[in-house]
């Protein structure tokens, strides 16, 4: 876990970044459905950016298609929603507060709402995805996001998801 | 104090109408609802037998008065979402 940014006057702007194995300590997903490579510019509880790199060897391509490799829309949203669990999870882990025995991983909850996507690209083998993760308003349990991913300068989908902070839905 | 006069509470009266309608159609077409905007009373309830918003429904409405009226809704306004009355009353009262 590396601060990336010069010491700020306000923790609250800190801006981290975490590696696969960091990650893998922040969420509760493991092969084949870990979809997070790497995240940096997190702004604990805020907002963050991430990166998936897309290989020939995921497992979706060997049915989707046989003859011709997409990655489906809804594991680009998975990968979405992975970078908001990530940056939602920072908010704790970064905490002055201790942590104590708690597993951060535990707390990261559920996809409530697909509100609105758009895919406007093909996300093909050898594609890198940015990731692009605000947090926005919450109410109760419930946080809406604003997520996108690009490949290189080209926007391959943006909308608008709802997530449950914890479990408890 | 000025009185109003029957003209001015006439155009009041219109403007809030209008206003609920615009509620009623944005709310509609935001959760996709198969329901015209007409037959919706300014009184239904929102939830349960009204028109059957659940909490998911209940974010993306408070999302969507932020974009339009530029009012937050917290946990504590429940009040709110009483009825689309309750939801014009409450942006009226903090709209600047």
């Amino acid at each position: 876990m590396t601060v990336t940014s010069e010491a700020p006057a306000r923790s609250a702007k800190k801006k981290f970044a975490y590696s696969s194995d960091d990650i893998k300590r922040m969420l509760p997903h493991r092969w084949p459905m870990l979809m997070i490579d790497r995240a940096y510019d997190v702004v604990p509880g805020v907002s963050g950016r991430g990166v998936k790199s897309v290989s020939v060897n995921e497992p979706f391509f060997a049915g989707h298609y046989p003859d011709h490799s997409i990655m489906p829309g809804v594991m680009i949203v998975e990968a979405m929603a992975q970078l908001v669990a990530v940056v939602y999870v920072a908010e704790m882990i970064e905490s002055p507060e201790p942590l104590g025995d708690a597993d951060p991983s535990a707390s990261v909850g559920y996809l409530g709402s697909i509100s609105s996507m758009k895919f406007s690209r093909l996300v093909v083998p050898g594609d890198q995805l940015t990731l692009d993760a605000k947090l926005g308003q919450r109410l109760g349990g419930l946080r809406q996001v604003s997520v996108r991913a690009s490949v290189g300068n080209e926007l391959a989908a943006a909308g608008s998801l709802i997530v449950t902070t914890g479990r408890k839905g | 104090m000025s009185v109003a006069t029957f003209e001015d509470i006439r155009s009041q009266a219109e403007a809030r109408l209008e206003k609920n309608m615009k509620v009623k159609s944005m709310i509609i077409d935001r959760l996709g609802l198969d329901v015209e905007p007409a037959v919706v009373s300014d009184n239904q309830p929102l939830f349960g037998r009204g028109l059957e918003m659940d909490s998911l429904d209940t974010l993306e409405i408070v999302v969507m008065v932020n974009n339009e009226y530029d009012v937050l809704i917290s946990d504590d306004d429940f009040e709110a979402f009483g009825s689309i009355n309750a939801l014009v009353d409450f942006v009226e009262a903090r709209e600047v």
